[in-house]
């Protein structure tokens, strides 16, 4: 087991590291010139204002030097200072991840337990044209863009009927809006591959024996199909993560909510670049770290996975005996 | 005869399906008294486990139960509503399922899933439900039970996997049993055992036992009374020890043509393979599958590998392959060694060697139609113009007794015997000199296997090709090898003609093997091995 952690924790120190590189290259390696792009073009500044500005950012150095400086800085959790905010970039992802956090954190409890609710109601619904129909509510969740389920929304729950305020963040109140446009494109996804697992779970031989064992139908899904079905939607749910932090770009701006999709969103129009590499940084070792969490939720699920890491058939058998 | 527990009569079944209604049960009728062992024997397709379901009220969806009822200690089971059944299910009505690879939730302790019988009906509180699963593991003859009772069902054999589903049948204290093959998908001494514990508990406790099966020898050993399915219909009903007049099996073995007069084709010499096993295993830290085996294999003629499972006899058929390399020994072919062959020539070398799988449903890809599937081998060793390739693959159907008809179809469309004559056409497509059966129809009905067992022999006569026959059934060996190889724990144990093998078996754990052959219990059951 430990050694297992170990290896996926390297994994993930070679993941941070390729979004460190890939960042690097495409924003500071390619042609063009930093800090032209962050003074802009119609800016009044001397060649001297601009050497000296890059010298104070170290961009005068050679590119193998700024490269292998700011990976070290990286490492010691220091990701340079912002052009823009001029502040370190750590101080203003801190500042935003709150409100982010929050937000993504209420869009997959939602969405979650959302999806998972309607997986099972879409296998138990005693009529054939119930589960049918509620099977073609998974796809429209994903199949609408979050634009416009927030702009729905907003305009039925806050200005219609004045239920929930439309921006800002103050209080959960202003979190029930952006957290349901962000939940329904999760719980859609969640719910289709539940569903899948649970008709596929629903067809195995478990379950005759569960039914024949006394359980009723709801019962032998919920106690039995649900945690063989469980392991494809945990695996998209780990997925998930990165898409709600794509996704709160578009949510935080449509709500005007404080957050990293703002600051994502601020930081590529003022061309701040080492604020972007900084977000593509944070961006992915919450993805690693959420996945990390996944794998480690597997064994809990299907003790399969925990005993028998690489075995061979063969083998396998040999110590059943 | 006391008034019946169980008396189903009339019962019709159907089916909806997309090309119309099936009907799987027309009027059956059978009748169980308290404690009474009925078997009901028939082929797949007969209705044999709709019957089944039907009397637990588990029938799938698309079935719909238009007439006859199920009449259970005075109740229409038909007629019952489902939340009644529920109660029902486990603590009057038990099941005993057919596979017990698949019949366990994987993800949940064995203990904790014998224990669900007893907290759904009420009968034992938490803490009192563990200590009684172990007492009825025990029960069940399952070694070690309070280490098997935390133990997943992937970490048990399958011997053990289905004693720990007769502990769940039997935890509620039910009055019926209903074993669905109980133990088909086991080795022969298990199943022997399996079968025992079960007849032991049932009779102990006054169950009554609904016993499902394909095998009319396994029925005659274990019933009271025999019913016979066919097409949904009750062709047949035995009382005990009564001579059954449709033995699934031929009573007289087919014989192929004598020979022992062939050139040495295949000689695999001292083979030996070792897998690591996993650290933390405690003894030794290399597996023996195969240790020290050495056998020839005469051109045209079949020699028969017997084992149960895990005896190696399946790594030997991939040594011989060439998909796994021994950790010593040798292959020859034609006196050359396989192993100092170079690529180009093992590449030849392995035109002239094909397999037939055991289980025709995966062993074809469900994509390809049949025509594709057959003329496969030859596409892939660039072998004639794609006209002559259909023409091989129309030859090699009809070499098989296919109709050329079924070239369009998928594999999902043709039954199992279907598909099996499929994989022999594809494994014959490249003319092979030697083809390795890994257990070729022990998945088939018994009928359907002595038509596969015949076509064998007369491709044999034809082709004059050597077979490799892997199997763990012995009958199957008397109808078609020549010469005998027995396997036990990797380990060759004995060899010879089959005659004389099965004649006078020299060694304790053949004359084991011959004796947990079903029907030997019976004397008039019609696969009695002599």
């Amino acid at each position: 087991m430990a050694r297992y952690v170990l290896a996926r924790l390297t994994q993930a120190a070679f993941v941070l590291w390729a979004a460190y590189t890939v960042s690097f290259v495409v924003l500071f390696a390619l042609p063009g010139d930093p800090v032209a792009l962050m003074v802009g073009p119609d800016a009044n500044v001397t060649e001297e204002q601009m050497a000296a500005i890059r010298s104070q950012y170290g961009l005068d150095r050679p590119l193998a030097v700024q490269y292998l400086a700011g990976l070290a800085e990286a490492t010691r959790g220091d990701l340079g200072d912002s052009m823009q905010a001029r502040q370190p970039v750590t101080t203003a992802i801190a500042e935003s991840f709150g409100p982010t956090a929050k937000l993504a954190g209420a869009a997959l409890v939602v969405g979650t337990a959302a999806g998972v609710l309607l997986a099972l109601l879409a296998m138990l619904a005693p009529r054939p044209w119930q589960r049918t129909a509620l099977l073609t509510l998974p796809p429209l969740g994903v199949a609408v863009p979050s634009f416009l389920l927030g702009l729905l929304l907003l305009h039925l729950l806050s200005f219609r009927w004045q239920l929930f305020p439309a921006s800002g963040d103050d209080g959960w109140r202003s979190l029930v809006l952006p957290a349901l446009t962000m939940a329904a494109p999760a719980a859609g996804v969640i719910a289709q591959v539940l569903a899948a697992g649970l008709r596929q779970a629903g067809r195995e031989d478990y379950m005759v024996t569960a039914r024949a064992k006394g359980n009723s139908r709801p019962r032998a899904y919920a106690r039995h199909a649900l945690r063989n079905a469980a392991l494809p939607a945990l695996t998209m749910t780990g997925l998930l993560v990165g898409g709600l932090l794509a996704g709160s770009v578009v949510v935080e701006t449509v709500f005007a909510r404080p957050g990293l999709g703002r600051l994502t969103t601020m930081a590529v129009s003022a061309q701040d670049l080492a604020l972007v590499q900084g977000l593509v940084l944070v961006g992915a070792a919450l993805f690693v770290l959420v996945n990390l969490a996944v794998d480690l939720l597997y064994p809990l699920l299907d003790p399969r996975v925990a005993t028998a890491p690489r075995r061979r058939a063969g083998v396998r058998q040999i110590t059943a005996l | 005869m006391t008034a019946p527990l169980l008396r189903v009569s009339g019962l019709a079944v159907r089916y909806r399906s997309r090309s119309g209604d099936v009907d799987a049960l027309h009027s059956a009728g059978i009748e169980i008294a308290p404690g009474q062992t009925v078997a009901v024997v028939g082929e797949s397709g007969s209705g044999k486990s709709t019957l089944a379901h039907a009397v637990l009220g588990l029938l799938p969806d698309a079935a719909r139960i238009v007439a006859g009822r199920i009449d259970f200690d005075g109740m229409d089971l038909t007629r019952l509503h489902e939340r009644a059944f529920t109660t029902l299910r486990g603590r009057e009505i038990a099941l005993v399922p057919q596979d017990p690879g698949t019949g366990l939730n994987p993800v949940q302790r064995i203990g904790d899933q014998v224990a669900e019988v007893l907290r759904l009906h009420d009968l034992a509180g938490a803490r009192d439900a563990a200590v009684r699963t172990v007492g009825l593991l025990e029960e069940a003859g399952v070694p070690e039970p309070a280490l098997r009772a935390r133990q997943y069902p992937h970490e048990l054999s399958g011997g053990l996997r289905q004693r720990a589903l007769i502990a769940m049948a039997l935890a509620g204290r039910p009055r019926l049993v209903v074993a669905d093959e109980p133990t088909s998908a086991l080795d022969v001494t298990v199943q022997q055992h399996v079968l025992d514990r079960l007849e032991t508990l049932t009779r102990a406790s006054g169950t009554a036992v609904l016993l499902i099966t394909h095998d009319l020898a396994v029925a005659a050993d274990r019933a009271d009374h025999i019913v016979v399915l066919s097409g949904g219909r009750v062709v047949e009903a035995h009382d005990r020890g009564e001579v059954l007049c449709a033995p699934a099996r031929r009573t007289v073995p087919r014989r192929p043509p004598a020979r022992s007069d062939g050139d040495v084709h295949v000689r695999a010499e001292a083979l030996v393979k070792e897998y690591p096993l996993p650290r933390g295993y405690e003894g030794d830290q290399v597996l023996r599958a195969v240790d020290d085996v050495t056998f020839e294999l005469r051109r045209g003629e079949t020699f028969g590998l017997v084992g149960e499972s895990g005896s190696g006899k399946s790594t030997i058929a991939r040594i011989l392959l060439g998909l796994t390399p021994p950790t010593s020994g040798r292959v020859l072919v034609d006196g050359r060694d396989v192993a100092a062959l170079s690529s180009r020539d093992r590449r030849q070398l392995r035109r002239t060697v094909q397999v037939v799988h055991q289980n025709p449903y995966a062993s074809l890809n469900p994509r390809m139609d049949v025509a594709r599937i057959v003329q496969e081998p030859l596409a892939s060793f660039g072998i004639g113009t794609r006209a002559e390739r259909r023409a091989r693959a129309a030859e090699l159907l009809d070499l098989v007794r296919l109709p050329a008809v079924l070239a369009r179809r998928r594999p999902h469309e043709l039954s199992g015997g279907q598909r099996q004559r499929v994989a022999i056409a594809r494994a014959l497509a490249l003319r092979p000199l030697l083809l390795v059966c890994d257990e070729p129809v022990s998945a088939l009905d018994a009928s359907v296997q002595t038509q596969l067992v015949d076509l064998l022999v007369d491709l044999q006569a034809q082709l004059d090709v050597t077979y490799l026959f892997i199997t763990h059934d012995l009958a199957l060996v008397r109808d078609l090898a020549h010469r005998v190889g027995v396997l036990e724990r990797g380990r060759l144990v004995e060899q010879g003609p089959v005659d004389r093998l099965f004649a006078d078996p020299g060694h304790a754990y053949t004359r084991r093997l011959l004796a947990a052959v079903p029907g030997s219990r019976t004397p008039s059951a019609p696969t009695l091995p002599t």
